[in-house]
């Protein structure tokens, strides 16, 4: 083995012996676990979150149909005019 | 399985069925070991103490995640492991935001010294010369000189291959070995004979 090499492991073994760590204080760790924020619960599901976004990325789809192909949305007015207002206005009254 | 082990066993069943208070006896158990084994990660003793806390609440949030297959000991040995790893990486972190505020928990090299004669200063060294190595190399290192870990518990607090290990440690070794020969090192370390 070499010079270098031998050196080290006699460093390691003379830094093997000296001062011990002391034992540690359970009331210390365990008044670290006490202040730890209460876990969420699994079944608090963000429902309103996640149709908040599917509804936003439905919106900015559409958005960005309108602005690319415009022709879509000519063909969809009438559509939306003759079917889904007629609907709306149904279920509303 | 020795019996402290199933002791272990049965705390930590204790614990995930709600009885918190019972981790307590673990860390009773296993904290000077892990306080220990902290002094790897920081020669301040309070930071060392901080991490090992550190760990415990770790292992705490993560004990339903203990499957038993091995010794509790281990299990906790290897986040403490983690939690000092991480420690090491934080200082780098903070040492690259401010550069210059010069270094974490390694001292500059002193002036040229001789070999050391005490557990002390034999620890100083090792922790100043393995804390100018990268993370990695540092980590494997400190594992093999500090805490004297052979092959097998490298692998194991690592989670890596036994087989890798022999030519990791033997890379880390070169690397520390080419820092040695330069300057500031060569000076502290003129006392071996290369």
């Amino acid at each position: 083995m070499d010079t270098f090499l031998k050196a080290m492991d006699r460093l390691a073994a003379l830094a093997a012996g000296g001062e011990r760590a002391p034992a540690l204080d359970p009331a210390a760790v365990m008044a670290r676990i006490a202040a730890l924020p209460v876990e969420a619960e699994r079944d608090d599901f963000p429902v309103g979150l996640f149709l908040g976004l599917g509804a936003s990325a439905v919106a900015a789809a559409a958005v960005v149909a309108a602005i690319a192909f415009p022709a879509w949305t000519d063909i969809m007015h009438p559509l939306a005019n003759q079917a889904v207002l007629p609907g709306v206005t149904t279920f509303l009254r | 399985m020795h019996d402290a082990d199933e002791e272990d066993k049965a705390i930590i069943a204790r614990v995930l069925a709600g009885e918190t208070a019972a981790f307590s006896r673990l860390v009773e158990k296993h904290g000077q070991a892990i306080n220990q084994q902290m002094r790897t990660f920081s020669r301040d003793p309070a930071v060392s103490e901080e991490l090992a806390h550190e760990a415990f609440v770790e292992a705490y949030l993560g004990l339903a995640g203990y499957r038993g297959d091995a010794p509790f000991r281990h299990w906790l040995a290897r986040i403490a492991t983690f939690t000092g790893y991480r420690h090491w990486k934080s200082l780098k972190r903070k040492a690259r935001e401010v550069p210059f505020q010069d270094g974490w928990d390694a001292e500059a090299p002193g002036p040229e010294e001789e070999e050391p004669r005490d557990a002390e200063s034999a620890k100083r060294l090792l922790h100043d010369l393995l804390a100018a190595l990268p993370e990695r190399d540092r980590l494997v290192l400190s594992l093999a000189y500090l805490e004297g870990c052979g092959t097998g518990e490298i692998a194991e607090r690592l989670g890596w291959n036994r087989s890798i290990v022999p030519m990791r440690v033997f890379k880390a070794k070169m690397k520390l070995k080419r820092l040695a020969r330069k300057e500031p090192w060569k000076g502290r370390l003129a006392w071996i004979p290369f």
